[in-house]
């Protein structure tokens, strides 16, 4: 970017677009009979980070939603589930995405599936229980199912913001 | 704008995690041996038999009659007093949860396990 101002300005202001789209999220009465099933929208924003302003930045901003999303919204707690969720799929994207092989479909939806990966994880952790891997199946899919869709939305913004200098 | 490969590895990436959800499922309920079969006869519980004690008990109740026999670990019904027999069609039950009923007769049986069982003939 062409001045380190701009770029704080502009990645600040994707994190509070990656905040609100968060809470606007956690406010849809999905599914009561399964916690942790959530759509995923604030990761619209980091993956598009992800493709036009690279990985640095993209992470950046994931953090900064996550923490700041745990802060004002949820607790410490969800933090952890989030941070765990969060870095799998971040990695899993990244990966992927640097393989070349696959558009924004199949990378958000491995980031989908892997962010709820990573929270079973840590409910393991945390409940002591193997009883939480009973929601493995549905958190998979619907992780699967969310990212990829997601994943549609971020190509066609991909589409509208081609690669330039703007980022 | 579709590069046409991508979409094909995004569809095989999409359809194994499919997959992994689906197998995760099969991989989490696992289907238990059962220990005894339980003997309903118009909802009410009668007889526990170990699903070892084989031979053949007749079960009769006030709407008919059918016979229960154990072999091999497999509990079954046989000549049910009813016209479709359907409960003997149903097969041989082993596995925890598995359950035969004849309607007519209003007779059921239903495969425990471990734990479930409070009484042995």
């Amino acid at each position: 970017m062409r001045n380190r101002a701009r770029m704080v300005a502009f990645l600040g202001m994707m994190t509070a677009v990656s905040l609100v789209l968060s809470y606007v999220e956690a406010l849809i009465p999905w599914f009561p009979s399964l916690p942790g099933v959530k759509i995923g929208l604030s990761n619209l924003v980091v993956l598009f980070l992800l493709y036009r302003s690279g990985a640095a930045s993209a992470g950046t901003v994931s953090l900064a939603r996550i923490l700041l999303a745990g802060i004002l919204f949820s607790g410490p707690l969800s933090i952890l589930y989030s941070l765990t969720g969060g870095s799998f799929s971040f990695l899993a994207m990244l990966l992927l995405k640097k393989s070349k092989r696959f558009s924004s479909v199949g990378v958000s939806a491995a980031g989908g599936a892997m962010h709820n990966v990573g929270q079973i994880l840590v409910a393991r952790l945390v409940m002591g229980s193997d009883a939480v891997f009973y929601y493995l199946p549905h958190l998979l899919f619907f992780g699967t199912l969310f990212g990829a869709l997601l994943g549609g939305a971020t190509a066609v913004l991909l589409l509208k913001y081609p690669k330039q200098e703007k980022v | 704008m579709l590069r046409e490969k991508r979409w094909l590895y995004d569809a095989v990436l999409i359809l194994l995690l499919f997959s992994l959800a689906a197998g995760s499922l099969l991989f989490l309920f696992p289907r238990e041996e059962g220990r005894a079969v339980e003997v309903r006869i118009d909802g009410e519980l009668l007889q526990v038999y170990a699903l070892d004690a084989e031979g053949s008990y007749a079960l009769r109740g006030r709407y008919g009659s059918a016979t229960l026999v154990i072999l091999d670990g497999r509990a079954s019904l046989h000549e049910a007093a009813c016209p479709d027999k359907l409960c003997e069609r149903r097969g041989e039950l082993s596995k925890v949860g598995e359950s035969a009923v004849c309607l007519p007769s209003r007779i059921e049986i239903r495969i425990v396990g471990e734990g479930e069982v409070d009484g042995y003939a």
